[in-house]
């Protein structure tokens, strides 16, 4: 008896313990500034709270009753996961051909990667603006469109219902590719190059040596990668909110844009809800996206 | 290599650490004035030279008051910081605040009731109107600016007509200028929204002038009254200027906002009339390109008259969690005085909301300057709060939706207008 | 190698690399073109070349923004983020990682760090205002930077996580036999080995602490303590911009940055051949 205890004690000082410790630091921060934060306002959707009177009134689940019953809040779910769908989809299969390409020995490829990666340092407003120059109905996009087909191109894609959604997805996918196109070169570089040359010499296509070799290697990034765009995508916010606030009418509002126009109309009760519910389904998105993912890594 | 960084990381951080807690000491050290802070959203260059106009005049006479001001007019990062300051008592003592926010803000108790006071006695008391709550007044209005219809007064002189001063005049005019080539009317409906600027002022119109305000609030804040019903006249007459053919191209403006596109449009001479606010007289300063037109504000005009919208902006209150409540009323009794008023609102291009007080003297205003008279349409803000929402932060993807839909005009307005009652239910839920 | 770095000449390949690149970036040099217009020439013709280069608008922003000063809070506060962010999440990274029981806690805990990237920032500004100023660190760049490592710290121990499988866990072993500490496995052996991820996450975090303007915005006032970023957005007003101004200034923001994110990705690509053991 006496002799157990004292081996899982030991167990414990040596397995646990001193990886504990690692975690501790990281783990207080980002409780103390993070999560206690956004845990004490995810109560205030059981209120409501305006944003400034805190005499508010609890009210159990109405908020949410009222967010189910809402319609535009229901096309704004599905508005967020295409545009997740189609921002993950675009974004990864991008980036992934310029780091691989950027991972040769060009004489450029600094300045290639840096300027690459120059979007995702603007700011989104002035990001948002010059996109709105490019979709305008006298902008870039029209003119490039006209002088390619050699008719007229008058449309104005952020007005239009059915091309706003995309547009901003475009935009969206502009300015994240530099960014995961880091994170696979990162990948690309903790790959062994003795490998690729060794496939080289067996004479395998470059199509094979990809497929076989470099892509299950990529497998760490791709789950970063993925990971960190599905969760982008989800709760995107600024650039919709700066290029068409959501519209037209409601054409590109999504749970995000939703929430923070509640919290301007000061429901920030009702915002929370909606904060909740992307919670919800972003977590759920990641979690299977995940799994399947850190599958993938393990079977390699 | 790694190793040595981290540990060039970790000295500078403890130095820092240091260099804080010093640095923060010092700032704790109590001053000789007093201070008095003030939270503004009038950022635009001329607002804030205005606003230290106002600030360097009163440190003048009262030498020992120092006040320290601090502007956001980014709508979301002022909403976020008001927001945030007052939740965490770190407000100033003196907050400008929109009329979206000022409802919740007193609701909130966080303003310091002003009544009693001296100066209030020089504003209308219509003016007042604006931030009376429960037969309190919460704050002082610094300006108020005028809403109507920009229009290029040169084109309109060429051709022989007169400002229209119905909506069916309107439409003529319009048929006039359709007819010599020109496209008559632009709006769009990103941001500020044409057909909002179009048919609140309208709808309210109508409001005041059949039961009054405070009788229709009461009754739709209990559900007896549908708010949308007040749209279905000024939505008609907007889908009219659509559907015969005078809007500049409805369906590729739907996310062009006034003070963007509707300049550059109004400025470049391809479209005669928009609806907007007097603030846009610089912008279009700015935009006048080669052309040589001339572009002047007129007012609204809605069935069978001329109307000026006016906004009454810029509500200075007082934070009742202030410790500085002697000197933030000496700061607003100064602003409250005629000189200070008029050089301030006529600084923002604005009519001063004193009794009697001064007009703007910019040219492009003049056509409205003599037509505004206090007591013309409230646009923004009623002496009762409307419990289902502010229309102006609710009807932006109503009316957008409108507009796609205009080509079976009917169709489009009662849809819109069975959104903006759905709108109006849900927010009577949420409250 | 060296061969080939001698007789570097540009291939068809780079050649096709280079214009897609230039493409993508058009978008860009509008914002260089128009930070040199006049506001009534950029409303009236956005695409076009300015008529006369304005440089004035650059020394204007640069006044306007206080520059210098801006330009130290934000290295500051960006260094401390980084710099102790980096090292906070790469161990906790690792001991997430590389834990030998207590399994169902350490993924309990990974999946806490997660949750970072699936909560909306905006929601939690108002508790954490409050917050920060009960525990009076409210309006210091020390507050703003603790709330940075915090909030990056799902970010930052996501992105290692996966990296720190992809070393090779023999070498571990052999060093665990030799009596190390899991703190001086990953100190001597793991760290060494992580070089382009951690470097890479150098770059990243550095690049969302110097951009972000929501936190300084709410946490910091007055225009002592303002960030880069943050006086670029003090450039736009609701109804108000002078968008040759605005351009200015952030082609002048992200100036820095650019910069370092140069310089940083040399280290990425150098870091790799020398010292590290193929797996």
């Amino acid at each position: 008896m006496n002799n157990i205890t004292t081996l899982s004690k030991l167990t414990i000082k040596r397995d646990f313990l001193p990886y504990f410790w690692l975690i501790v630091p990281a783990l207080l921060v980002y409780l103390t500034f993070f999560l206690y934060p956004v845990m004490s306002s995810f109560l205030y959707s059981f209120t409501n709270f305006n944003g400034f009177n805190l005499n508010y009134d609890f009210r159990g689940l109405k908020n949410y009753k009222v967010l189910f019953g809402d319609p535009v809040f229901r096309q704004s779910i599905t508005h967020t996961f295409v545009f997740g769908i189609l921002v993950v989809v675009f974004q990864n299969l991008i980036a992934l051909f310029f780091a691989i390409a950027l991972n040769k020995n060009f004489v450029s490829k600094n300045l290639l990667r840096t300027l690459l990666f120059m979007p995702v340092m603007i700011s989104p407003v002035i990001v948002g603006y010059i996109w709105q120059f490019i979709y305008s109905t006298n902008g870039l996009l029209n003119y490039l469109l006209s002088n390619m087909f050699n008719r007229s191109f008058h449309v104005n894609y952020l007005s239009d219902g059915r091309t706003a959604l995309i547009a901003v997805v475009i935009t969206h996918v502009w300015i994240w590719i530099g960014y995961s196109a880091t994170i696979y070169l990162a990948n690309l570089q903790n790959i062994s190059s003795e490998l690729i040359e060794n496939a080289d010499l067996e004479g395998c296509s470059s199509w094979n040596r990809f497929r076989y070799i470099i892509w299950p290697l990529l497998a760490p990034a791709t789950t970063v990668s993925v990971s960190l765009s599905v969760g982008g995508s989800l709760r995107v916010f600024d650039i919709i909110y700066v290029m068409t606030g959501g519209g037209p009418g409601y054409a590109t509002e999504t749970i995000a844009t939703f929430m923070v126009k509640a919290m301007q109309k000061n429901y920030f009760g009702y915002a929370a809800s909606s904060a909740v519910v992307l919670l919800i389904l972003v977590l759920l998105a990641t979690f299977i996206i995940n799994r399947y993912l850190r599958g993938r890594e393990i079977d390699l | 290599m790694i190793k040595k960084l981290i540990s060039v990381f970790l000295v500078l951080f403890c130095l820092s650490a240091f260099a804080y807690s010093s640095g923060q000491k010092a700032t704790t050290e109590p001053k000789g004035p007093v201070v008095l802070s003030l939270f503004s959203f009038k950022a635009a260059p001329h607002e804030e030279k205005a606003l230290i106009g106002v600030i360097n005049g009163f440190m003048d006479e009262y030498p020992g008051i120092k006040v320290e001001y601090e502007v956001i007019s980014h709508q979301s990062g002022y909403d976020d910081v008001l927001r945030t300051r007052f939740a965490g008592g770190t407000m100033s003592d003196i907050v400008m605040s929109t009329p979206g926010a000022f409802g919740d803000l007193w609701d909130s108790g966080y303003l310091e009731p002003l009544n009693g006071e001296d100066f209030l006695s020089r504003y209308p008391s219509t003016t007042l109107d604006n931030v009376t709550r429960e037969g309190n007044v919460y704050a002082i209005i610094t300006e108020t600016a005028a809403a109507g219809m920009w229009y290029n007064s040169k084109v309109l002189d060429e051709l022989n007509l007169d400002y229209p001063s119905s909506f069916s005049q309107f439409l003529d005019v319009c048929k006039a200028l359709k007819n010599a080539g020109y496209i008559p009317f632009f709006a769009g409906e990103g941001g500020g929204g044409g057909a909002k600027f179009f048919s609140v002022p309208w709808a309210y119109k109508n409001i005041a002038s059949s039961e009054g305000f405070p009788e229709f609030a009461k009754k739709v804040n209990s559900g007896e009254t549908q708010f949308g019903e007040v749209f279905r006249e000024p939505f008609k007459a907007y889908l009219t200027l659509i559907s015969k053919g005078y809007r500049y191209d409805p369906l590729n403006t739907v996310n062009a906002q006034l003070g963007g596109e509707g300049i550059t449009t109004l400025a470049g001479g391809n479209a005669i009339f928009m609806p907007g606010g007097s603030w846009y007289a610089g912008k279009f300063d700015a935009a006048m390109g080669k052309e040589n037109l001339d572009i002047k504000l007129g007012p609204f005009m809605f069935d069978d008259k001329n109307y000026v919208g006016v906004v009454a902006n810029g509500y200075v209150s007082i934070y009742s969690g202030s410790k500085k409540k002697e000197a933030a009323m000496k700061f607003l009794e100064y602003w409250s005085r005629r000189e200070v008023m008029d050089a301030y609102a006529g600084e923002l291009s604005s009519f001063s909301p004193l009794e009697g007080g001064a007009v703007p003297t910019h040219p492009r205003l003049q056509t409205i300057a003599r037509t505004y008279k206090a007591g013309d349409i409230t646009v923004w803000q009623y002496p009762v709060p409307l419990d289902i929402g502010n229309p102006w932060s609710f009807l932006n993807p109503i009316v957008q939706n409108m507009v796609l839909e205009s080509k079976d005009p009917t169709t489009a307005v009662e849809r819109a207008i069975k959104a903006i009652n759905m709108e109006a239910k849900k927010n009577l839920d949420l409250k | 190698m060296k061969k080939n770095n001698r007789k570097k000449i540009l291939s068809v390949q780079e050649i096709v690399i280079i214009v897609i690149v230039m493409l993508m970036i058009t978008p860009l040099f509008l914002v260089l073109l128009n930070s040199l217009k006049t506001e009534g020439e950029l409303i009236l013709s956005p695409l076009s070349l300015p008529q006369k280069v304005r440089w004035e608008n650059y020394r204007q922003a640069f006044s306007n923004m206080g520059y210098i000063r801006s330009f130290t809070n934000t290295f500051k506060m960006t260094f401390y983020a980084t710099a102790i962010g980096v090292f906070l999440y790469s161990m906790a990274a690792y001991g997430l990682v590389r834990a030998k029981s207590g399994k169902r806690f350490f993924s309990a805990m990974t999946f806490l760090f997660f949750l970072t990237l699936a909560v909306p920032p905006q929601l939690s500004l108002v508790p954490l205002s409050s917050f920060l100023s009960r525990i009076h660190l409210h309006e210091s760049h020390l507050g703003v930077s603790l709330v940075f490592i915090g909030v990056n710290a799902g970010f930052g121990v996501f992105l290692l996580f996966s990296f720190i499988s992809t070393v090779p866990i023999a070498l571990e072993e052999a060093a665990e036999i030799d009596g190390c500490t899991p703190l001086q496995i990953f100190w001597h052996i793991v760290l060494p080995l992580m070089r382009a991820p951690v470097t890479t996450l150098a770059v990243l975090l550095s690049l969302r602490v110097w951009n972000n303007f929501l936190y300084p915005l709410i946490l910091l006032s007055g225009k002592e303590s303002r960030t880069l970023p943050l006086s670029v957005f003090f450039f736009k007003g609701a109804d108000y911009e002078n968008w040759p101004l605005l351009f200015a200034a952030l082609v002048l923001a992200i100036f820095p940055l650019l910069i370092f994110y140069f310089f940083m990705q040399r280290r990425i690509i150098s870091g790799i051949s020398d010292g590290a053991v193929k797996g």
